[in-house]
C-alpha cells in the first residue's frame, strides 16, 4: 500500500535533517568557542541518527525485510564505536572532519540498501574494517617524524603498486583494473593516490628548487603516464590536479601550473586523438542523446533520474534509479538526485566542501611543510574526485568513471578515502600540538 | 627595485628556511580554524596591508618564502623588548645587536615610516617575551599561504560550478529531459495517478481518461481525427501533446487529504488537466475546408504566439490507433502519423518571394524605383524560367511583381541580388535552424551557397530550387510580420490545471525574437495587402476585415516521373493589428489561388464569425 502522504513527508523529513546538518557545516567556521562547536557537533551526530534511522526505517516499510533492521543495527552501532573510539584516543580531532565523513558514509549505507542491499553490507564491512585501520593513523602522523623523509619508498610503492596495475590492464585490455583478494576487490590506483601526494610532499618540503620540481614532474608524469595506459582516465586527472596543486603552493610560482595546465591542454588534444576511448566519452558528453543506444544510454540515464526527482526528489525508494546502470558507483549522485532531491544534491557538495574547506584550512594552520604540502595535496585529490564525478553525472564535462568518494560503492575507494582523512585527522591533532 | 643599500648578515641562509617546525615565530596563531575562513574572506586586505608595511624595507622583491624569518627580525626590532636567544631560527653565533639593530650599511631614509609597528600600533594579540619580530610572524605566513589561498578559492569556484550547474539543469533542461521520448521512468506514475484531460481554449474535452467501475482505464479523443496530430495519441508510444505534456498529465496536485482518502478507497489520484490554446471552432473548419486532400494549415495568434488550430492530412483517429497501429506502421505509404504542419518539408513556390522582396529591401533601403518588363520568360544560358500558366505580365513595379508573383521578375531580382543578401535572409528568418515548436518540428532547409550558379540563384528567388519549408516555418515568418517583426514565442498550453481547479501554471506570452524591423514588416505587409486587393488572392478582396497574404504554387516532380504543384496560401488578417496567422498547403491540388485561398476564407470566416 502506497501513501502519498507518508511520501511526501519523508521528502520534507529528509530535506529539513540535510539542510539543518548542512547550515551546522558552515556554523562551525564562524563559531570561536570550543563549546559552541562541540554543541554543534552534538546537534550534527543527532541529525546523523535522524537521517540514517530515518532512510533505514522508509527501506523497511518498501521492502519489509528483517536484515534491513538487522543492517541499521550494525551502522547506529558503527557510528558511535567511531564516534567514541575517535574521540577517547584523540580528544582533539576534529569534530566536524569526524561527523562529515559519518554523515556522507551514511548517506552512502542509506543509499546503497536501498540499490542493491548485498552492495550496501559488504561496504559497510569494508567502511568498519577502514574505520579500524584509520584508528591507528592519526599517532602514526603525529609521532612518526620519519614519514617526511621517506621518499623513495613511496615513490617505489606508488609506482610498483601502478605497474601491477597497467599488467592486469593489458591482460584484460583495459577492461580489469583491480585485483580479487578474498572477495574485496583491490584497487591499487586508489592507494597510490597517498603515496603520491606524500612522495611529493616530501621532496618539494625540503628542496624547492628547479631541479627538484623538475625530478618530481618526471616521476608524477610517469604516475600519470601509467594510469593513461591503462585507460584509468579519471585517476589520472586526479593527479594531475594533485600534483599542480602541490607544485603550486610548494613553489609560490604560477608559471609551473600554467605550464602544466597547457601541457595538460595539450596532452588532452592528443589524447582524444589517439584513444577512441577518450573520443567515445567526449561524444557521449557532447550529444548523449544521439548515442543513446550505446556510450550515451548511461549519462541519459542519469539525466532522466536527476530530472524525475526535481528539486525536492520522488521519495526514498519511490523513483527508478536502479534503471540507471552502475548507479551504485558512479552514478550515485544522480540515484541521490532522483529519489532525495536537487536540493539534497546541492546541500551533499556542500558538505564535501566543507569537508574540502576544513582540510585547507587545517593545512594552512600546520607549521612543517611535508604535512602542509601533503594535507593540501589530499584535499585538492579530495575535491577534484567530487568535482570529476559530480560534474560527469551532470553533464558538465564527460565521464570519467570516478566514484563519489565515501558514497559511492567500491572498495579500495572508500578505504582510501577514509584513510586519507584519519590522515588529515592526525595533521590537525599535530597541528593542536604545535599552537600549544 | 632592491635598495642598493640593503645588505644581510652574512652566514644566515635566505634562502631556505631552517629546518624544524618554527615554533619560534609563531606565537600568535589561535587554534581556531574559524579565523582561517575569516582570513580567507578578508586576504586582499590583509595583503595590502601588509605590503604597504613592507614596502620602504623592500622586501617585496623577494619571493614570498624566501623572506628570511630570521633577518626580518634582525632588521627591526622594536627597541628595548627584543632580547633572543639562541632559537632555531638564529644560526649560532648571531647576536643582534642592541638599538634599532639595522643590518650595516642599512640606513633607512625614513625611519619612522618604514618602521612598521609605531606607536599604538604593536599587536596586541602577540604574547609578550615571545621574541616578536618587527614584522609579525602572523603576516608572513600569510604571503607564504597565498597559494593556500589560492587553491582554496579555485576549488571553492568548481564547488559553485557544480552547483549551478545542477541548478541550471533543474530550471532550463528538466523539462526537455522529462519529455524526452525515450524517458520511461514517468509511466510508472500511471500506476498511481490516473491520466488527466487535454482541454480545448474553450474548455471542451480534447482528450480524457473514463475510468469504468472495474477500474479498467480508456483514453478518449471525443474530436476523433479532427485533433489526432496536436493532440497526439498515448498508447503505442507517444506524440503531440500527449506526450508534450506526459509529465504534467500524469501529476497530480490534488489536495494531499483528498488524495489521501482515494487512496485509502483504493482509487487512484487524478492528474492535472492541460488547457490548451487550440480553439475548436477554428480547428474544425479548416479540417473540413481541407477536405480529402493531403496538407495542413496552421493558425497562431500573432500578438502572443498562442496556436489556435493545427490540422494535418491525412489523419488517423486515436480512439482506435491501438487497433489500426500494425497496419498503419507495416503500410510504406500511409504517413498519417507525420503531422505536416510541423514536420511537412515542402518546396515554398512563391510565398517564398516574401524573403526575396526581404533581401531586395535590405539591398536597396526601399522598394521604390524598381520596375521590370515580363515578357513571360527569362534565360541564364540554356535555361529557361517561365512565369506561371504562360502568362506575359509586361510593365511591373514592385507591388505589381509581388501581387502577380512575376516569377521573371523575381528571377531577375536574384540575378542581381546574388546568393549572400538571399542566405543572410534565409538565416535571419531561421530557415535551416530549429524552430521554436511546442510539438515535434523539422528545421526547414535551403540549398544555396555563393558559389552556386547564377540559375540557381534565380531559382532559389522565385522559390524553386533546393528550399523546403514547413508550414509552421511560414507561419513563424508571416507571424513576425503581422506583429512588428517580432516573432512571440509559440505556446499550445495555456494552463495546467489541478482536478479542484487550481492554477498549478499558467504561461505568459514571451518575445521569442525579432526577426526584422517595424519597418520592413511594414513595407513586407503593404506588398502582401496588394495580393489581396489587387493579385491572386482576390477572392479575399471583399472580406471584411482586412487580409494580407502571399500565394504560392510550389512545383515538384511526382514519385511516377510527373509534375506536380502544392497549392501555398500565407498571410494574416486585422482591423488595425493583426488578429490572425495563417498558413495554408494543399499538396497536389493546383495553384495557391484556386485551392489554398478558400480554405484560408473558410478558416477566416470561422475566426470572425
Amino acid at each position: 500500500m502506497q501513501f502519498t502522504i507518508l511520501t511526501e513527508l519523508t521528502r520534507i523529513y529528509f530535506l529539513i535533517v540535510i539542510l539543518l546538518y548542512t547550515m551546522e557545516d558552515y556554523l562551525y567556521f564562524g563559531k570561536k568557542s570550543e563549546s559552541a562547536k562541540r554543541r554543534g557537533f552534538f546537534v550534527q551526530i543527532a541529525l546523523l541518527y535522524m537521517f540514517v534511522i530515518g532512510g533505514f526505517a522508509v527501506i523497511f516499510y518498501h521492502h519489509r525485510e528483517f536484515s534491513v533492521l538487522l543492517f541499521l543495527g550494525g551502522v547506529i552501532v558503527y557510528d558511535a564505536l567511531t564516534l567514541t573510539l575517535f574521540r577517547v584516543f584523540y580528544p582533539k580531532c576534529s569534530l566536524l572532519l569526524l561527523s562529515n565523513m559519518l554523515m556522507l558514509l551514511n548517506i552512502g549505507f542509506v543509499i546503497l540498501s536501498r540499490l542493491n542491499f548485498d552492495k550496501a553490507i559488504k561496504q559497510g564491512m569494508i567502511v568498519a574494517a577502514g574505520t579500524l585501520i584509520a584508528l591507528i593513523i592519526p599517532v602514526i602522523i603525529r609521532k612518526l617524524r620519519i614519514l617526511e623523509k621517506l621518499r623513495g619508498l613511496y615513490a617505489i610503492l606508488g609506482l610498483g603498486a601502478l605497474l601491477v596495475v597497467l599488467a592486469l590492464a593489458m591482460r584484460s585490455g583495459g577492461a580489469k583494473l583491480s585485483i580479487e583478494v578474498a572477495g574485496i576487490t583491490l584497487q591499487f590506483s586508489e592507494l597510490v593516490k597517498i603515496t603520491f601526494i606524500f612522495y611529493m610532499a616530501s621532496r618539494l618540503a625540503k628542496d624547492r628548487s628547479f631541479k627538484s620540481v623538475a625530478v618530481t614532474t618526471i616521476v608524477a608524469a610517469v604516475h600519470v603516464g601509467i594510469l593513461v595506459l591503462s585507460t584509468d582516465l579519471g585517476t589520472a586527472l586526479v593527479f594531475f590536479v594533485a600534483y599542480l596543486v602541490v607544485v603550486f603552493v610548494a613553489t609560490g610560482r604560477p608559471v609551473y601550473p600554467l605550464v602544466g595546465l597547457l601541457g595538460g591542454a595539450a596532452a588532452s588534444v592528443l589524447a582524444y586523438f589517439l584513444f577512441a576511448h577518450v573520443r567515445q566519452r567526449v561524444i557521449a558528453w557532447k550529444d548523449p542523446f544521439a548515442v543513446y543506444e550505446t556510450s550515451g544510454y548511461q549519462i541519459v540515464q542519469g539525466l532522466f533520474g536527476i530530472g524525475a526527482g526535481g528539486w525536492f526528489g520522488t521519495g526514498l525508494c519511490e523513483g527508478k534509479p536502479t534503471a540507471i546502470p552502475v548507479a551504485s558507483k558512479d552514478f550515485v549522485f544522480a540515484a541521490i538526485c532522483e529519489e532525495f532531491g536537487s536540493i539534497f544534491g546541492i546541500c551533499l557538495l556542500l558538505i564535501c566542501m566543507s569537508v574540502f574547506l576544513l582540510i585547507c584550512t587545517i593545512s594552512l594552520k600546520l607549521h612543517n611543510r611535508f604535512y602542509k604540502l601533503a594535507a593540501i595535496g589530499l584535499g585538492a585529490e579530495y575535491a577534484f574526485q567530487v568535482f570529476l564525478t559530480v560534474g560527469g553525472v551532470t553533464k558538465l564535462i564527460p565521464m570519467t568513471g570516478i566514484t563519489l568518494p565515501l558514497v559511492s560503492y567500491g572498495g579500495s575507494s572508500v578505504l582510501s578515502t577514509i584513510v586519507m582523512l584519519a590522515i588529515v585527522q592526525g595533521m590537525y591533532i599535530r597541528r593542536e600540538d604545535e599552537s600549544t | 627595485m632592491k635598495d642598493p643599500n640593503l645588505e644581510y648578515p652574512r652566514g644566515i641562509p635566505y634562502d631556505e628556511e631552517p629546518e624544524g617546525d618554527y615554533e619560534d615565530y609563531d606565537e600568535a596563531v589561535r587554534a581556531d580554524i574559524g579565523e582561517d575562513i575569516r582570513d580567507i574572506l578578508t586576504w586582499k586586505e590583509e595583503r595590502d596591508a601588509l605590503a604597504e608595511r613592507i614596502r620602504p624595507l623592500d622586501f617585496e622583491e623577494l619571493p614570498p618564502e624566501e623572506a628570511p624569518m630570521s633577518n626580518a627580525s634582525a632588521v627591526n626590532p622594536p627597541p628595548g623588548t627584543y632580547a633572543p636567544e639562541a632559537g632555531p631560527g638564529y644560526p649560532q653565533g648571531y647576536v643582534p645587536e642592541a638599538g634599532p639593530g639595522y643590518p650595516q650599511g642599512y640606513a633607512p631614509e625614513n625611519p619612522p615610516k618604514a618602521y612598521p609597528y609605531g606607536a599604538g600600533n604593536l599587536p596586541t594579540s602577540a604574547d609578550p617575551g615571545d621574541g616578536d619580530g618587527p614584522e609579525p610572524p602572523g603576516k608572513k605566513r600569510r604571503r607564504t599561504s597565498r597559494p593556500y589561498l589560492f587553491v582554496s578559492y579555485a576549488f571553492v569556484l568548481i564547488f559553485l560550478l557544480l552547483i549551478g550547474n545542477l541548478i541550471y539543469f533543474n530550471i532550463k533542461e528538466r523539462d526537455a529531459i522529462l519529455a524526452s521520448p525515450y524517458n520511461h521512468r514517468q509511466d510508472d506514475l500511471a500506476a498511481i495517478v490516473c491520466r488527466g484531460a487535454i482541454l480545448a481554449s474553450d474548455g471542451a474535452e480534447l482528450a480524457v481518461t473514463r475510468t469504468d467501475e472495474l477500474g479498467n482505464e480508456t483514453r478518449v479523443y471525443p474530436y476523433g481525427s479532427i485533433f489526432a496530430h496536436v493532440v497526439g495519441y498515448s498508447t503505442n508510444g507517444r506524440s503531440g501533446l500527449e506526450s508534450t505534456e506526459n509529465v504534467s498529465l500524469l501529476t497530480s496536485h490534488m489536495d494531499i487529504l483528498e488524495r489521501t482518502e482515494r487512496e485509502l478507497k483504493g482509487k487512484k489520484a487524478a492528474g492535472d488537466s492541460v488547457l490548451t490554446t487550440l480553439s475548436p471552432k477554428l480547428q474544425q473548419s479548416a479540417w473540413q475546408a481541407l477536405g480529402e486532400r493531403r496538407g495542413a494549415v496552421v493558425v497562431l495568434n500573432p500578438k502572443t504566439g498562442a496556436v489556435l488550430a493545427m490540422v494535418s492530412k491525412p489523419d488517423f483517429d486515436p480512439n482506435t490507433i491501438g487497433e489500426s497501429w500494425n497496419a498503419i506502421v507495416n503500410d510504406p505509404n500511409n504517413s498519417c502519423l507525420l503531422n505536416r504542419s510541423t514536420q511537412g518539408l515542402y518546396v515554398p513556390g512563391s510565398t517564398y518571394k516574401i524573403l526575396t522582396a526581404l533581401a531586395y529591401l535590405r539591398q536597396h533601403g526601399s522598394l521604390d524605383g524598381y520596375h521590370y518588363t515580363c515578357t513571360g520568360e527569362i534565360s541564364d544560358g540554356e535555361n529557361t524560367i517561365h512565369c506561371a500558366g504562360g502568362s506575359v505580365h509586361g510593365e511591373l513595379d514592385f507591388a505589381g511583381a509581388f501581387a502577380v508573383s512575376c516569377n521573371c521578375a523575381f528571377s531577375d531580382m536574384g540575378r542581381q541580388l546574388g546568393a549572400k543578401p538571399l542566405i543572410q535572409v534565409m538565416d535571419s528568418l531561421l530557415l535551416g535552424k530549429a524552430l521554436p515548436c511546442p510539438v515535434l518540428a523539422s528545421k526547414s532547409r535551403y540549398d544555396l551557397s555563393e558559389k552556386d550558379s547564377v540559375f540557381r540563384i534565380m531559382q532559389t528567388a522565385f522559390g524553386q530550387g533546393g528550399t523546403a519549408v514547413t508550414p509552421w516555418q511560414m507561419a513563424l515568418i508571416v507571424s513576425a510580420i503581422a506583429n512588428k517583426g517580432v516573432l512571440m514565442e509559440p505556446y499550445l498550453v495555456e494552463k495546467v490545471l489541478s482536478t479542484d481547479g487550481k492554477n498549478v501554471s499558467s504561461h505568459s506570452p514571451r518575445t521569442y525574437r525579432k526577426l526584422l524591423s517595424e519597418e520592413e514588416a511594414g513595407t513586407l505587409s503593404g506588398l502582401m495587402r496588394a495580393v489581396v486587393t489587387g493579385g491572386s488572392a482576390m477572392e479575399l478582396a471583399g472580406f471584411p476585415v482586412s487580409c494580407y497574404g502571399k500565394t504560392g504554387s510550389g512545383e515538384f516532380t511526382r514519385s511516377d516521373g510527373s509534375r506536380g504543384t502544392h497549392a501555398w496560401f500565407v498571410g494574416y488578417a486585422g482591423v488595425t493589428e493583426a488578429d490572425v496567422v495563417f498558413a495554408v498547403i494543399a499538396e497536389d491540388s493546383g495553384s495557391g489561388s484556386d485551392v489554398a485561398v478558400p480554405i484560408a476564407h473558410a478558416v477566416l470566416n470561422a475566426f470572425y464569425s
